[in-house]
């Protein structure tokens, strides 16, 4: 039973020793340690399925739920997690490379992702929900003599600690109807004889993994927080925590609540069609590349809830398929952000003009990155995206891949006018190189090489998604 | 006597309420702060309301309730650190004069 969570165990005591121990006064020794037990913690899992044990299944009175879909979910939070620390290896600027807290802060939040994509029981679900929100506002401030970024973090900490409370009152009435936290548990039909009262929690539900997910109405935070906040933990925040609630919605809504699909598909397929078309139609005037990036991030969300709106197992795959896209396209491209930061001190799209005559290899690097994120073939970008939208055609919402596709061709417009600012603006006078940082430089390649591994040879991932995704959700099994 | 389920659902919606009003309209971030502290409050009333009308699993929802309570405070601690923090930078803590970012 221990050995199931033997990961957060393991990331709980590192996160103390590195916080504690005075051995590590050099702070060279923080980024390959805090690395070290992360990769520990992704191995272990592995070490032990190639052993031959099984995974636990239904842990500590059904509280915690291991298997496929979680141990998937935690290796891809993992992955997450070292490419942000190699990210932060890379920030000469921001100062947070050399703050043991820092990667406390860092540990314990990955310790609450991974206990998401498990959780069985709603108090549980609230319990690391909060963990990862609490410890993301302290690491949004943690620059707390950079006035923009404490500003950031405060409009982050307001609207979380609302939506979370609203997510709180959703749960209680969901408990007050079915008498249960246990989510396996509870009765459906009890839920279909009070249509009103159950609508009312799932919306009040759908705003707390909204905030999450900066879906349209609750996604005012998210502009400021990457305009402020530095581009290491915005890189985090834009990723890891909304893969972890997008694996909890999976086994909520699409696991649990299928009965009742018609009741919350209609909600997640507006919210999709309202977050895509906003996030991509203010993601075109802007002129700062983290603040088009938030856009971007929030038009992303859109388009993988379509994959839950579907309420299939092909949605389901889809979604997870283009969450893997979306980790190594966005992380790879805050690398690049991470380094022009540490450089310049701010991420103006003036800044980039030219970059291809300045850091050529950098320059290219970044335009893969932002040719995926804009759904150009052959990228894995483009494979999330026609996946998401097959599952919708499926699924007879075909209004809802309509949607999708005019808006990836929106989106496709202002990723391209990042890339002509690279290559074809002209190189402003007085431009010193960039440092290379190897740390920034083998973690863009592997997200590079991987986008166009995923497109081009994608048929190990799919058979893995045919393992992971439960087999409860209907028509059964991922039609690929 | 016992107060009936149906009575307290009705306060714990009316304080729901509230703080969904405060929250949405208070200029002080800390009254704005207090506010979310009314909502997460409503909903442990209406968690213990409920337990008590289901009855069975009663000490297992007031361990959620405590640990609710737990992570409130929590939240508040984060909430006010980084309203000192900003207040150093701007002397102000009024939410709608902390406006440097445009969102």
């Amino acid at each position: 039973m221990v050995t199931a969570i033997l990961p957060e165990l393991l990331l709980t005591a590192g996160a103390i020793v590195l916080l504690l121990l005075p051995f590590l006064r050099s702070a060279r020794s923080l980024v390959p340690l805090s690395f070290a037990l992360i990769a520990v913690a992704a191995a272990i899992p592995v070490g032990l399925l190639l052993r031959g044990h099984s995974l636990g299944g239904a842990l500590f009175s059904g509280v915690f739920m291991f298997d496929k879909l979680t141990f998937f979910f935690q290796e891809l939070i993992l992955l997450s997690v070292g490419l942000v620390v190699m990210t932060v290896a890379g920030d000469a600027r921001s100062g947070l490379r050399d703050r043991r807290e820092f990667y406390c802060l860092l540990l314990l939040t990955t310790v609450g992702l991974l206990l998401m994509p498990g959780a069985q029981n709603l108090v549980l679900l609230y319990l690391a929900l909060e963990l990862v929100s609490v410890l993301s506002y302290l690491l949004s401030g943690f620059k707390k003599q950079d006035g923009l970024s404490v500003e950031a973090a405060l409009k982050y900490l307001l609207f979380g600690l609302l939506s979370t409370g609203v997510l709180l009152y959703g749960i209680s009435l969901i408990y007050g109807l079915a008498g249960t936290m246990d989510i396996r548990a509870i009765p459906v039909e009890a839920l279909r004889q009070s249509p009103a009262v159950t609508l009312a929690a799932l919306i009040l539900l759908a705003v707390g993994f909204g905030f999450k997910l900066s879906l349209v109405p609750f996604h005012g935070w998210a502009p400021d927080l990457y305009e402020g906040a530095p581009a290491p933990v915005v890189s985090f925040i834009s990723v890891a925590p909304k893969i972890a609630t997008f694996a909890v919605l999976i086994r909520l809504f699409m696991v649990w609540l299928s009965p009742i699909a018609d009741l919350w598909a209609i909600l997640f397929s507006f919210l999709a069609v309202i977050t895509m078309t906003v996030g991509n139609l203010a993601a075109l005037p802007q002129t700062n590349l983290k603040r088009l990036l938030a856009y971007s991030s929030i038009a992303h969300a859109g388009t993988m809830l379509i994959g839950l709106a579907a309420g299939t197992a092909f949605g389901a795959g889809a979604l997870a398929y283009y969450a893997v896209a979306y980790l190594l396209m966005n992380t790879g491209l805050f690398m690049a952000v991470t380094a022009m930061e540490s450089a310049e001190g701010r991420s103006d799209l003036a800044v980039y003009s030219g970059l291809a005559q300045r850091e050529p290899t950098m320059a290219a690097l970044m335009a893969v990155c932002l040719l995926s994120l804009g759904g150009i073939p052959p990228l894995a970008g483009f494979f999330g995206k026609m996946w998401v939208f097959g599952a919708a055609l499926k699924g007879n919402l075909a209004w809802l891949a309509v949607a999708g596709a005019v808006n990836s061709v929106i989106a496709a417009f202002y990723y391209l006018k990042v890339v002509k600012t690279l290559y074809l603006d002209p190189l402003p006078a007085g431009c010193k190189p960039i440092p290379c940082v190897e740390s920034l430089c083998f973690g863009m390649s592997f997200c590079v090489v991987m986008l166009f591994v995923l497109g081009l040879w994608q048929g190990p991932l799919l058979e893995i998604l045919r393992l992971v995704i439960p087999s409860q959700l209907p028509p059964g099994s991922v039609p690929w | 006597m016992l107060i009936p389920t149906s009575h307290i659902l009705v306060v714990s919606a009316g304080l729901f309420a509230l703080g969904l009003f405060g929250a949405l309209t208070r200029r002080n971030a800390v009254g704005i702060l207090m506010s979310i502290e009314l909502i997460l409050n409503s909903a442990n009333l209406n968690l213990i309301a409920f337990s008590r009308s289901w009855g069975t699993q009663q000490a297992d929802l007031q361990v959620a309730v405590l640990i609710v309570i737990g992570i409130a405070a929590a939240g508040a601690v984060a909430g006010l650190a980084l309203i000192l923090a900003i207040s150093r930078h701007r002397q102000t803590i009024q939410a709608d004069e902390i406006k440097e970012l445009k969102g």
